[in-house]
């Protein structure tokens, strides 16, 4: 859905501008807009470090809602995002998830404990976390992707989800859950390569 | 650090963006004639730091066929930022220390280390130590200067010595972590904060809380004495006095609207506008101006001007038509109110980039998009952090903050995000 969209823009744009110029230079407004968020995610939002998320590839329509959701104050845990989303109207957002949203993704290279890993993934067979985000953690439909995303960030977003900083009916299945269990599920699907 | 190399320009060169050819030439200087004649449309970059090493690599992701030329003097770029953790001890320099290498590798960007000297904004040429570049467009991002002489007594190579600014990241960093380390037990630091504007609004603040740390640690019954010339922490105040409150009572005395006017590098005597204190170490950050360069090349618009006026949409100087100008050199009564930091320079340097490259195949520019975040670390894990994003204003016809504001605490999660800023910012001026 979202690459047919995509395409579609492409084309639009080169029918619109003369070839030379085309071929010089295509910003679209969700790159001017999202150009500064590479300080802190890296360009093309493949943020290096653990606790700063990756956004590069990650579901366009799950950064849209994230996003709108940091400026009305929604998830407050996450106190950088909450500040600086408030700078950018709804369009904008759209336009800059669109952007991220239409990079391929790139596995994280976090160190990985093998043992919370293994752990982990036990964990996530018995809790269903495969039917909404798929074999590989990769996301279905608005559902976002986890797999290869940073495992200090999933750390985090998990312990939110728990502590109901985050409301979400479908990530409720986390509540029970213990700090350790939720950082060895972490670490399990931060360490998913392929 | 790199007087020896300014004989020698390092020419380093990839024909193809991506491609894997990946040479370094050295070439004797002493040239004076055009070098690297231009056959195509070319961006020249001068200073290879946050603001310009970030124009340099967009200029090239927005237009590859674009032929983009970076000058700069130092061979290796070392960081500003997490450099006050090298003078508290927790990082080193190694940590801070990158080449540029990858900016020729992967987008075939042409580094050429040598020194920048004038500008012939008619006939578009550069003139270096290696000698003259043609351009089409001209990006400066040459950092700050340090006006040494408006203290008496610091303006002589002893001074200087003994009163480390360590405002640019390099020597200066090192000598002032040497000196902290050797200092005795019991000793009394001074630490000079300049007057507005200045590189890093909270930088002082935060490395006299790292000093502090260290002290309370290492140094039992030391002090750090901030003699600020302005007359408040100009940055996140009221998340550095708490921290100081809570971590640093004993050892860390804050005195507002206390200019120094005057050191004594024989007794380490340090005068202020609020009396005379005798230190142990002292660091004295002075007074600070736009690049040197940008005074040489010209690019100053009014007679007392110490940054350089350049239109906020595209960041074209005053002065010169396709000279841009981004980073600590701009003037923010032309700019708008950015802070001089880091991540500043690079929003910067990507709309310059972007300005340079559309007018040059004959677009228009895009409205500029910044964000500025500064942490700053008050102790080994805890930061606080200033957040905020920027846009032009049509009717001030300057850039103006849209959002934001500071961290309502400090926090260890801070701590770890300062450490990933820093790791994805220097991914995207670098790699
Ligand atoms: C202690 C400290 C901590 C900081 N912490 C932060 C932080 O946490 N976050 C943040 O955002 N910012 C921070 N900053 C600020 C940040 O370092 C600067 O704002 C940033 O470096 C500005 O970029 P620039 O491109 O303007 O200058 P620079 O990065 O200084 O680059 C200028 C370059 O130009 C070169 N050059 C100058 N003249 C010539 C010439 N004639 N020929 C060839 N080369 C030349 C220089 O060698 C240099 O490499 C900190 C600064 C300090 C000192
Ligand atoms: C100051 C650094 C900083 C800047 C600048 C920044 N981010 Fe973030 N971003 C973070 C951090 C830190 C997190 C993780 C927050 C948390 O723990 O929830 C994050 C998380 C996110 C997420 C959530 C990811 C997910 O999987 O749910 C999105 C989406 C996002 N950022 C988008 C952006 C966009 C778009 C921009 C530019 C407009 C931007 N960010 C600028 C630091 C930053
Ligand atoms: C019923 C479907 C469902 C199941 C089962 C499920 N999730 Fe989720 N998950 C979601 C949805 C929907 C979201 C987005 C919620 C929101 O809006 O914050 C989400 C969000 C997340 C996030 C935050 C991602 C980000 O980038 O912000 C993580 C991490 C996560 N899930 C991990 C898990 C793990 C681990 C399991 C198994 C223990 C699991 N989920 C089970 C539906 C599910």
């Amino acid at each position: 859905m979202q690459k047919l969209r995509l395409f579609y823009c492409v084309v639009a744009a080169a029918v619109l501008i003369p070839a030379a110029a085309f071929a010089a230079s295509a910003v679209s407004e969700g790159e001017r807009l999202g150009r500064p968020c590479a300080g802190c995610h890296a360009t093309n939002g493949y943020a290096p470090g653990e606790y700063i998320a990756r956004i590069g590839g990650q579901n366009a329509d799950y950064m849209t809602k994230v996003m709108k959701e940091f400026a009305t104050g929604k998830r407050p845990g996450s106190v950088e995002m909450s500040l600086l989303a408030k700078g950018y109207s709804e369009a904008d957002i759209a336009a800059i998830s669109e952007y991220y949203g239409g990079k391929a993704w790139k596995n994280s290279t976090n160190k990985i404990d093998s043992k919370k890993s293994a752990a982990g993934l036990k964990l996530a067979k018995v809790s269903g976390c495969f039917d909404c985000h798929g074999a590989k953690g990769e996301g279905i439909d608005s559902f976002p992707r986890i797999g290869g995303q940073n495992s200090g960030y999933l750390y985090e977003a998990l312990k939110r989800y728990k502590a109901d900083k985050i409301a979400s009916e479908e990530m409720a299945l986390v509540k029970d859950m213990s700090e350790s269990q939720l950082e060895s599920l972490a670490q399990y699907f931060s360490g998913i390569r392929k | 650090m790199s007087i020896t190399r300014r004989n020698f320009i390092k020419y380093t060169s990839a024909a193809v963006a991506g491609a894997s050819v990946f040479g370094q030439v050295h070439i004797a200087s002493a040239a004076t004639g055009v070098i690297m004649p231009k056959k195509g449309k070319r961006i020249v970059v001068l200073g290879g730091g946050w603001g310009g090493c970030t124009a340099a690599k967009y200029a090239k992701m927005e237009d590859p066929s674009v032929e983009v030329i970076l000058v700069e003097r130092d061979p290796k770029f070392i960081s500003c930022p997490i450099s006050n953790l090298v003078i508290g001890g927790q990082k080193t320099m190694k940590d801070i220390t990158f080449t540029r290498d990858k900016l020729a590798k992967n987008y075939g960007i042409k580094i050429v280390y040598t020194e920048a000297t004038a500008l012939d904004a008619v006939k578009k040429t550069l003139t270096t130590k290696a000698g003259v570049l043609e351009y089409d467009k001209l990006i400066v991002s040459p950092g700050i200067s340090y006006d040494y002489a408006a203290i008496e007594g610091l303006d002589n190579p002893v001074a200087i010595k003994k009163f480390p600014a360590a405002f640019k990241a390099g020597a200066e960093t090192v000598a002032l972590r040497e000196k902290l380390v050797a200092m005795k037990p019991g000793g009394v630091v001074v630490l000079a904060v300049p007057p507005a504007p200045y590189r890093c609004p909270p930088g002082p603040y935060e490395r006299a809380s790292l000093i502090a740390n260290y002290l309370k640690k290492n140094k039992k019954g030391s002090k750090i004495i901030i003699v600020d010339a302005n007359d408040d922490v100009t940055s996140k105040g009221p998340l550095f006095k708490k921290a100081w409150a809570d971590y640093y009572k004993d050892i860390l005395e804050y005195i507002p609207d206390a200019a120094v006017t005057k050191v004594d590098a024989s007794t380490g005597v340090i005068t202020t506008e609020q009396g005379e204190i005798k230190s142990d170490v002292a660091n004295i950050i002075p007074t600070m101006t736009a690049g040197k360069s940008a005074f040489d090349l010209g690019l100053m618009n009014k007679p007392d001007d110490k940054f350089v006026r350049a239109d906020a949409y595209t960041l074209e100087s005053y002065n010169f038509k396709d000279v841009y100008v981004v980073g600590d050199s701009t003037h923010n009564g032309a700019v708008g109110g950015v802070p001089k930091s880091g991540y500043i320079a690079n929003s910067m340097g990507k709309v310059a980039a972007s300005a340079a490259v559309r007018t040059l195949n004959g677009q228009e520019p895009l409205a500029p998009s910044l964000i500025n975040t500064c942490y700053s670390m008050v102790n080994d894990d805890e930061a606080i952090f200033v957040a905020a994003t920027y846009k032009y204003d049509a009717v001030s016809k300057r850039i103006i903050s849209a959002a934001g504001g500071t961290s309502p605490e400090r926090s260890v999660l801070f701590g770890h995000h300062a450490e990933d800023w820093a790791l994805g910012i220097w991914n995207d001026i670098l790699a």
